[in-house]
């Protein structure tokens, strides 16, 4: 009995935060517990009959906890001086690994249920491994984190550090402009799915009340189907931006010696701590809008960050093109900015033009057509083509943008690759050790005018392709060969 | 730096299960659709055409332009009748190597190499089986000794 303390601190050290256990249970394990805890108290908290009612539901609860505790149980973890290793999967028996010099990127995170258990989720990457996971997640108590970040202390003394915070205005505009309308509809959805499991559909039938409320005040001059169509975009989109403000409310990057630390989180706090020399490459990325304020977004790719959900791989949110420089050099001084030196030649800008025009043209002759066919859907089928045309006109603004700023340039080991893909632009600067394959892709057009698309693939833990289209062939071969790409 | 091409019992073993097929789907409709003589003979003449455009024009095509190299630092594949590709691979960068060799490879020349390295990979198809070995064990072997 004197050693009973013993005991249960040697059963809890070397095992994750037992809030975890609730982690391994089954998604649905709440709504079980919600019709019991309805039933207790409608039958007066009288638990003998209770138990006689409902003793099957918990059986079935009795028996997904104690799984979870099981599979809690045998994953165990040891944090070394030089790496970690954690027994994990089903019943611990995946063994794995990592030594801290092979580490990419080791992310913390603590959301609103760890926070007052002092809990802290733990992510380590490496270069291998999923793309869609991340090699070891581990839930830790507080002073395992402490022991394992005393590894990666956040503040080394006497080493200079370099910390970009941008304003909150700008993180704001940040997140109104890497909302997406998609993503938004995909979680808004999850939402009131997820909800409507939980509290039945009462909340269901309550918004789609409340649309068919807002419809009938606009149904005077808009069709139903629009300001339905309207309010989920409208929605999803607001749903994406606030969970985007969330996400990197608080923004934080440092540099210190050969280690990014990246701060951010509003709801759920996040700390990455990502290796200086294992970014595969940095991506300036605009969208057209962005193009025309002169204002861009710096994202590096590495692999671990960005891997979460609705993360975007950001190293500063918003900066405007000329401050880009500056910044760089703080924050990565041994990076240049390599100017373009080939570019698409003049007569070939129109190549960019083609798909975009003959999408725009699609959509007014299908319009035609499908209103001759069936002229009783004729508004239906009007705002249908209004609405694909607009993105269509967009695209092709775009890509007249895009025949002027795509192009390849050197400096010193790191070479440039500007290029559009769809609705957004990029400007990547990749160290000439990162780039693993280099493709000339022709097609039949652009066989007979000597142009190519080179096709670039960096480092990273899936296939990264960087597509520079429509280069003179011979100048792109000769730019390769110079610059000793793949020597 | 040696060069490697698709097997040419590759196309001829292709050329067979594709004649095969079409044997096959026509006697399917003669059989099925007989009751439909306008379909049936639509979809008789639709398998006989396309096997013959692969086994004679496409398939062809596409064992004439495709060629692999083998360097002690680059991987590289020429292929693509309609769009052209010139794949080039650092060597340095390749990870590993995936062979397939199907059964009675020897006569149907079935066998498939896919060189993996970091974001990208290579897929290396219809190598006689003399061709796949040497091909995987120069790659083992460079990434063993570590050459590149």
């Amino acid at each position: 009995m004197k050693n009973s303390p013993l005991h249960i601190r040697s059963l809890f050290s070397h095992r994750q935060h037992p809030i975890k256990i609730l982690g391994y249970t089954t998604k649905s394990f709440w709504l079980l517990l919600i019709p019991l805890a309805r039933s207790l108290i409608a039958m007066r908290f009288d638990i003998a009959t209770w138990l006689k009612g409902w003793w099957l539901d918990i059986l079935v609860i009795l028996v997904i906890f104690a799984y979870a505790v099981l599979r809690w149980f045998f994953v165990t973890f040891k944090i070394e001086k030089d790496h970690i290793e954690a027994n994990t999967g089903y019943f611990g028996l995946c063994k794995t690994s990592i030594p801290y010099s092979k580490l990419c990127t080791i992310c913390a995170s603590q959301g609103v249920l760890y926070r007052p258990f002092r809990a802290y989720k733990v992510y380590f990457d490496t270069n291998s491994g999923s793309r869609a996971s991340s090699d070891i997640v581990l839930s830790l108590k507080k002073s395992d984190y402490e022991r394992l970040f005393a590894y990666f202390p956040m503040d080394e003394k006497g080493r200079a550090k370099f910390t970009h915070a941008p304003e909150r205005k700008s993180v704001l505009i940040f997140s109104l402009l890497f909302s997406s309308t998609l993503s938004g509809v995909i979680l808004f959805t999850t939402l009131i799915i997820e909800v409507s499991r939980i509290v039945g559909r009462e909340l269901e039938e309550r918004f789609i009340s409340t649309v068919n409320e807002y419809m009938q005040k606009f149904a005077i001059k808009l069709p139903r189907y629009v300001v339905a169509f309207a309010m989920v975009i409208i929605l999803s989109w607001l749903y994406s931006f606030m969970i985007n403000v969330f996400r990197h409310w608080s923004f934080t990057v440092t540099r210190q010696g050969d280690k990014f630390i990246i701060k951010s989180g509003f709801v759920s706090k996040r700390y990455h701590i990502i290796s200086a020399e294992k970014i595969n490459y940095i991506d300036i990325e605009q969208s057209f809008l962005m193009k025309i304020f002169n204002i861009c977004s710096v994202h590096i790719h590495c692999s671990g960050y960005g891997k979460g959900r609705r993360e975007i791989a950001v190293l500063i949110p918003i900066t405007t093109f000329s401050q880009v420089q500056s910044s760089l050099s703080l924050l990565m001084p041994e990076t240049p900015i390599p100017d373009l030196m080939i570019r698409p030649n003049k007569k070939d800008i129109k190549r960019f033009l083609f798909v975009p025009s003959l999408l725009c043209l699609i959509v007014p002759i299908a319009d035609f057509v499908l209103i001759r066919l069936f002229p009783g859907w004729r508004e239906v089928i009007r705002f249908s083509a209004i609405m694909c045309v607009i993105p269509f006109a967009w695209l092709l603004a775009v890509k007249i943008a895009a025949g002027f700023v795509t192009g390849t340039g050197e400096e010193k080991k790191w070479i440039t690759l500007s290029y559009c893909q769809v609705y957004r632009f990029h400007y990547i600067i990749v160290n000439k050790n990162k780039i693993s394959k280099v493709t000339y892709f022709q097609t039949p057009f652009q066989r007979r005018a000597d142009v190519c698309n080179l096709r670039i693939n960096t480092f990273g833990e899936s296939i990264c392709c960087h597509s520079v289209k429509h280069l003179p062939l011979k100048e792109a071969e000769k730019f390769v060969d110079d610059c000793g790409i793949l020597s | 730096m040696k060069k490697y091409y698709p097997s040419k019992a590759a196309l001829n073993f292709l050329r067979l299960v594709i004649a095969a097929a079409a044997i096959g789907l026509t006697y399917v409709c003669f059989r099925y659709l007989h009751s439909i003589e306008i379909l049936m003979y639509i979809l008789v003449g639709i398998f006989w055409g396309g096997g013959f455009a692969l086994c004679f024009i496409f398939l062809p095509l596409y064992f004439a332009k495709t060629s692999y190299s083998i360097s002690s630092d680059i991987i590289s594949k020429h292929s693509g009748m309609i769009f052209t590709t010139r794949q080039l691979m650092r060597g340095g960068s390749v990870q590993y190597v995936t062979a397939v060799i199907t059964p009675f490879s020897r006569f149907t020349a079935l066998n498939f190499i896919v060189i993996n390295a970091l974001g990208g990979k290579i897929f290396l198809a219809f190598l006689s089986k003399k061709d796949a070995a040497e091909i995987t064990a120069a790659l083992n072997r460079a990434i063993e000794k570590k050459e590149w």
